[in-house]
């Protein structure tokens, strides 16, 4: 069997990936992107977890099923809200989105 | 209803609140209506409280008396509970008293007179409240409720600094009371039973380091209010800026919150720490009186002027309540109840100088007393009340603190002695700056400006009556003092009973600062 | 007779009916000014009816206890606080009596002689109702039975005192010198406070005898140390030091004549300045155990009767001179109360009453004559520079004059005489020193007061001299000038008086003698300035049989008689003559014959007399001291208080708006951001909760 860390270790890495992803990105579909990779490295982890501890009741794989749907739901709003924002603004770059600046 | 169980205190409370809350829906022209209105309603409120003080109201009885308890949160033992004894009742006659009168002396408001009225009755209630409540929670909400009426008339009726001087109000003394709070939490958490009720609070025993860090905390918050040095400077701003009648309210009636609640609570209820923090308290007493009086000589500005000398003047009641006798602490209470009086006319004339002669500053005026001699004489008269002259409350008030702190048993003699002589410095320090202002406002030549641009006439029956109202009992309780004494002596001499014995029982433990007995006088008295 | 009993049932009216009178005619001012302005004769009328009722009063109840009626006391519970309380009442015993009809016989006669004195002045009302009120007060404090009584009423007079020489208050000296009265009084109020509370403590009394009593027995068991004692009893010595001008305290005295002249006569010479022997006579069970304090009393007493003469000499202001000579005159019965000569003391305190009184009832009218002639302003009508020959236009007034005069400097068989040979001789038997100092002091006193009667009854009559006039205009606006230093608050008092204008009061170009109102007082005080001194003779003391320190047994007259010697009395009576008239000897020959030159001596003896002229120089020297020494005092605890107790609170709000500025650089809008300071927070949480 493939031991436990692995698979936690591949998690945290893409989470870090997403974090960076999220933080650095100027284009505002990358930092989604970054978004979704966080989400699914969660999702790694949570089946991970899920086989290794009690492989009988499904929880983890229940959770992140929840989690898909989601993150599905979460990234068509967050794609109308960038439409949105492109259609007034005409841009998608993130350091433009700064009207709530002091 | 019978006339025994009336809820006198809680009708009384609430009624200028509830009757403010129809103001917006009087009929109304330049405020004409409203300020017959409010007056109406101070005075039934007024007549109220007299009538349930002759009714409800027995002398001899050193207890909680018309109270009132209707429980509202039972596991926290939160109660809408209400009572007077000795400490609360002259101060609660004194606030209908002197907030009946500051609102006949609003007349001349003609800015947003609907909104004055109602923060007027709102105060009223308020500090109503504040002397009525014997719920720890709910002395703090009535506390805070002053808060925003006294901002709100600072702001928009004040002088010219008002917005500095509103604002620093607010957040000075809404910072002092937040360690009421937490002090109150932890009063009432201690020990096996949860209880906000004060007589419950007082009767519990608390540790020393407890009591101690309580002390500190409430201590804090009443030294913001009373004012003692250094907590002070506020009060020079917000009753420099004050218009007349807010300015009554402020020294006549909010000062005296702080020396109720450091009587209630910090006598009352920490007896231990108050025999460690006594001696401090004299000491910043002493620093009160004579600071304010060289910082009020030194002011210019007429306002500020009598301002600081509130504070002087709280100095007494400082070391009356520190003073461990039973005479200290009735000198205590009689110079509050005396200052509020006397406070209140001092700042009423002022107003009245002001609104004539439309200046604050002392050098712009000079021989106004040729235009206006009922202004002058009334004038004098309340400078010379204010001056603890024989024939006025001031003076028994003071003589009674000082022969109360003098023969303490408490204190060392040498203390003592430094002691009472700085405070009989202040004796000679008050006349100084209080006949100077009389004589730069109203003596000597005329000041050729300001009677070419000021039409000044003198007072208006109204104004008349006003200080005749106030020097009806500054001159009667100076002349009889048993009058104001007799009401409030069982409850002083029981309180300082009850502190004497737990404090100098416990005089190992606590180790107050200094504490000893004094040289062998004999402790006859007549 | 019961009836008498009665009477001492109603002794309180004595101090309430002037009380009731001041308060009847205040309030009508207050309330109704127009109508109670125009009432002057009625006013008058009641208020003088008031006071003549309760001299009435006091004349029966003096004839009671000289009959021998024992001391009679009533008290109230005035205060209470738990066991403690504070009795108020009153006590008839011989010195209260007394005290009593000298009170209300000069205060009747001042009273009646206001009419004619303030006849013209617009607040005629307010003068009587004022006057009333210091009745009131001065007979309540002589009643009092207790030291807390004493001191309530010791502050109602010194407020009095406050109101009346500020009568005039559109003037600015008036202004500055009712201040200076009240303050200087309160410095020894304080005094008196601390010693009336420090013998409190110790004693657990404010009674005088019980007082006495427990001090005597504290210090001789060693419970009090002899020397605290003393304090404690100079502390209260200090309330009339300045109630009674006694250097150092003395400063108000003189400023005090701002006032109209009747309070000058009632106030300032002949009650309330002797209020302040009369406390010390009071307290005299507690000071003559402690020998220390009874010397500080003497000679405090012996250095402000020379100090007082010694500047009389050179004033120019009639009313200035009366005041030094008032001074220096209470210098002599504090004297005789510090050597123990009480008797002598209030001997001197009721004959210096009436002939004080008549002295400045006196100048006051010659005031009056002299604004006839040269106006209102007051630095030219009583300049006795410009009066001279007065006897010619007022006679009643200089007769009345010279027999004050007489009275003041001692001859026999005039009052003076009789009172001060008293004082010097048991001062000689306590110490010669003192009596040395005490004899010259006659010697002064004769001469001033003889060189004031001459500068202003005889010679020419000067009124007219435009020279002088201009000369003394100018020195008034020097003096003025002079207040414009550091510490003058308002510039624009450079005016000069608006009564220099001398278009309205000129009336005439000599002066007449004044009206009956004013000279039928001079001629009835005239009587006791003369005779009363045969009460206190030495071969038949009526005086010291009646008037004798408490707890000292009753010696009649007997005692009195066969302790008398002649030849001691012959020397001691001759001394003191001799030296008076070899003052007025010098006076003649300076002022009326002119053999020898007034300002040829002054500027031989120039720095003594400039010494003189400025009284020492002591007003200059407490202006800097006091005066701008507790402004800029206060102006720097004002500078402290604004800019470092108020600054940190600013500055609390000054760091908050700082840091509010410093940290608003956090909020840039950018939602990463935001998001990565929550990713650092969540993981430092984390990191935080694996460590601890």
């Amino acid at each position: 069997m493939i031991q436990l860390e692995y698979f936690l270790l591949l998690a945290a890495a893409l989470f870090c990936i997403g974090i960076y992803g999220l933080v650095t990105s100027r284009n505002v579909i990358r930092v989604l992107m970054s978004i979704e990779l966080m989400l699914n490295a969660v999702n790694l982890n949570l089946m991970a977890f899920s086989n290794y501890l009690d492989p009988a009741s499904a929880t983890g794989q229940v959770f992140t099923v929840f989690v898909i749907t989601i993150a599905a739901a979460e990234a068509s709003v967050g794609l109308a809200i960038v439409l949105s924002i492109y259609r007034n603004r005409d841009t998608v770059d993130m350091e433009q989105f700064n009207l709530l600046k002091w | 209803m019978e006339l025994a169980h009336f809820p006198w205190l809680t009708v009384t409370i609430l009624l200028p609140i509830t009757a403010a809350l129809f103001i917006p829906f009087i009929p109304d022209k330049d405020g004409r209506t409203i300020r017959w209105y409010a007056l109406t309603v101070g005075l039934i409120d007024f007549v109220l409280l007299v009538f349930a003080f002759t009714q409800g109201y027995d002398i001899s009885n050193p207890d909680l008396q018309l109270t009132e308890s209707y429980t509202w949160v039972a596991q926290l033992d939160l109660k809408w509970s209400v009572g007077a004894d000795g400490l609360s009742m002259p101060l609660i006659l004194l606030t209908g008293f002197i907030t009946t009168l500051a609102i006949l002396a609003s007349w001349p408001v003609t800015l947003k007179p609907r909104l004055f009225y109602f923060l007027m009755l709102a105060m009223y209630s308020g500090q109503l409240g504040v002397f009525a409540v014997q719920d720890m929670l709910l002395f703090f909400f009535m506390w805070e409720l002053e808060l925003i009426p006294v901002y709100l008339l600072l702001s928009i009726w004040g002088g010219k600094k008002r917005l500095y001087a509103a604002t620093k109000f607010i957040l000075y003394t809404a910072g002092g009371s937040l360690f009421i709070l937490v002090a109150a939490l932890a009063m009432a958490f201690y020990g096996d039973t949860i209880t906000f009720d004060m007589g419950a609070l007082a009767a519990k025993d608390y540790a020393i380091n407890f009591q101690l860090l309580i002390y500190a905390a409430f201590l804090i918050a009443y030294a913001v209010k009373l004012p003692i040095f250094p907590l002070h400077t506020w009060l020079p701003d917000a009753h420099g800026e004050a218009t007349a009648p807010v300015h009554m309210l402020l020294a006549g009636i909010l000062l005296k919150m702080g020396g109720y609640a450091l009587i209630r609570m910090n006598v009352g209820m920490l007896p231990d720490a108050h025999a460690t923090f006594a001696p401090v308290l004299v000491i910043f007493g002493i620093i009160n009186i004579i600071y304010a009086a060289l910082t009020s000589f030194a002011q210019r500005n007429l306002k500020r002027k009598i301002a600081y000398s509130s504070i002087s003047h709280m100095g007494f009641v400082i070391i009356g309540i520190a003073s461990f006798t039973n005479l200290g602490l009735s000198g205590a209470m009689l110079q509050m109840v005396s200052h509020g009086l006397i406070g209140a006319s001092l700042f009423f004339l002022v107003g009245a100088t002001y609104d004539r002669t439309h200046t604050l500053i002392l050098n712009e005026m000079g021989g106004v007393g040729k235009k206006m001699p009922k202004i002058f004489a009334m004038f004098t008269a309340c400078s010379l009340a204010s001056l603890a002259l024989p024939g006025m409350s001031g003076f028994v008030a003071e003589l009674m603190v000082f022969v109360g702190f003098a023969t303490s048993d408490a204190y060392s003699f040498t203390f003592r002695l430094i002691a009472v002589l700085l405070m009989a410095v202040g004796v000679i320090l008050t006349p100084i700056y209080l006949l100077s202002m009389l004589r730069e406002i109203f003596y000597g030549p005329e000041n050729r400006d300001l009677v070419e641009h000021e039409v000044l006439v003198d007072a208006e029956p109204r104004e008349v009556f006003i200080i005749a109202c106030l020097l009806v009992p500054i001159i009667g309780f100076g002349f009889y003092p048993k009058l104001l004494t007799q009401v409030y002596d069982a409850t002083t001499l029981r309180m300082t009973d009850m502190l004497r014995s737990k404090a100098f029982a416990a005089s190992d433990t606590a180790q107050p600062l200094a504490l000893m007995p004094v040289l062998q006088a004999p402790e006859i008295l007549e | 007779m019961e009836s008498i009993e009665a009477i001492y049932e109603y002794a309180w009216l004595v101090p309430v009916l002037p009380l009731v009178g001041a308060a009847i005619v205040g309030t009508g001012l207050i309330s109704y000014s127009q109508t109670t302005s125009t009432l002057r004769r009625p006013a008058a009328v009641f208020i003088v009816s008031l006071t003549g009722a309760a001299m009435v009063l006091s004349f029966l109840l003096f004839f009671s206890q000289v009959q021998g009626h024992e001391t009679y006391t009533r008290m109230i519970e005035w205060a209470s606080a738990g066991d403690f309380r504070i009795t108020m009442g009153y006590t008839i015993d011989h010195l209260a009596s007394l005290m009593l009809v000298i009170v209300t016989t000069v205060a009747f006669l001042v009273m009646v002689y206001t009419d004619g004195y303030m006849a013209h002045d617009p607040g005629y009302v307010r003068f009587y109702s004022y006057l009333s009120l210091f009745s009131s007060s001065m007979l309540g404090l002589v009643i009092s039975p207790n030291l807390l009584q004493v001191y309530v009423f010791w502050e109602l007079v010194g407020m009095c005192s406050y109101l009346l020489i500020g009568f005039w208050y559109g003037r600015k000296p008036a202004a500055d010198a009712c201040q200076k009265a009240f303050v200087t009084n309160r410095v020894g109020d304080f005094g008196l406070l601390l010693g009336m509370l420090a013998l409190f403590w110790a004693t657990g009394s404010f009674e005088f005898e019980v007082m006495g009593d427990r001090l005597t027995e504290l210090v001789t068991t060693g419970g009090l140390t002899t020397g605290l004692a003393a304090i404690f009893a100079i502390l209260v010595f200090l309330g009339p030091v300045a109630k009674s001008a006694q250097f150092p305290l003395h400063v108000w005295l003189p400023d005090a004549m701002e006032g109209p002249t009747p309070i000058s006569a009632l106030i300032h010479a002949a009650t309330m300045v002797a209020a302040g022997v009369f406390l010390v006579a009071r307290m005299f069970p507690v000071f003559e155990q402690l020998p220390t304090v009874m010397t500080v009393v003497a000679w405090t007493g012996a250095f402000t009767a020379f100090m007082g003469a010694s500047i009389a000499i050179t004033q120019n202001d009639i009313k200035k001179g009366l005041a030094y000579s008032t001074m220096s005159q209470l210098g002599y019965m504090v004297m005789a109360m510090g050597v123990g000569a009480y008797g002598a003391g209030l001997f001197h305190l009721m004959t210096h009453a009436y002939f004080k009184a008549m002295l400045f009832l006196g100048s006051g009218s010659v005031i009056h004559g002299m604004e006839e002639v040269v106006g209102h302003n007051p630095a030219l009508a009583q300049d006795m520079r410009l009066m001279g020959g007065l006897r010619k236009y007022m006679p009643i007034t200089a007769t009345t004059f010279l027999i004050g005069t007489l009275a003041i400097c001692g001859i026999p068989p005039f009052a003076g005489f009789w009172s001060k040979d008293e004082i010097l001789g048991s001062t000689f038997e306590v110490s010669p020193v003192l009596w040395a100092v005490g004899w010259l002091t006659a010697g002064i006193t004769a001469f001033y007061m003889f060189r004031m009667y001459f500068s202003t009854f005889e010679g020419e009559f000067r009124g007219t001299n435009k020279e002088i006039q201009i000369q003394l205009k100018r020195e008034q606006l020097m003096a003025m000038g002079a207040s414009l230093g550091p510490g003058a608050m308002n510039s624009k008092e450079l005016t000069l008086d608006a009564e220099a204008h001398d278009d309205h009061g000129h009336h005439s170009e000599v002066p007449h003698e004044s009206p009956i109102a004013m000279t039928f007082p001079l001629m009835a005080l005239a009587v006791p300035s003369v005779l009363i001194g045969l009460l206190g003779t030495p071969f038949a003391n009526y005086f010291e049989a009646f008037i004798h320190p408490p707890g000292e047994a009753v010696e009649a007259l007997a005692e009195a008689g066969g302790a008398f010697d002649w030849s001691e009395f012959l020397i001691m009576g001759g001394s003191s003559v001799g030296i008076g008239l070899i003052g007025i000897t010098l006076a003649v020959m300076m002022y009326r014959t002119r053999q020898l030159d007034p300002s040829a001596i002054a500027d031989r003896i120039k720095p003594l007399y400039q010494l003189s002229k400025n009284k020492w120089y002591i007003d200059e020297i407490y202006d800097v001291v006091f005066v701008q020494g507790s402004r800029k005092l206060a102006k720097q605890v004002l500078e402290i208080d604004v800019r470092i107790v108020d600054g940190l609170v600013n500055l609390a709000g000054f760091v908050t708006l700082v840091s509010g500025e410093g940290l608003k650089y956090l909020e840039n809008g950018r939602a990463q951001f935001y998001a990565l300071i929550v990713f650092g927070a969540v993981l430092g949480l984390v990191l935080l909760s694996g460590i601890t």
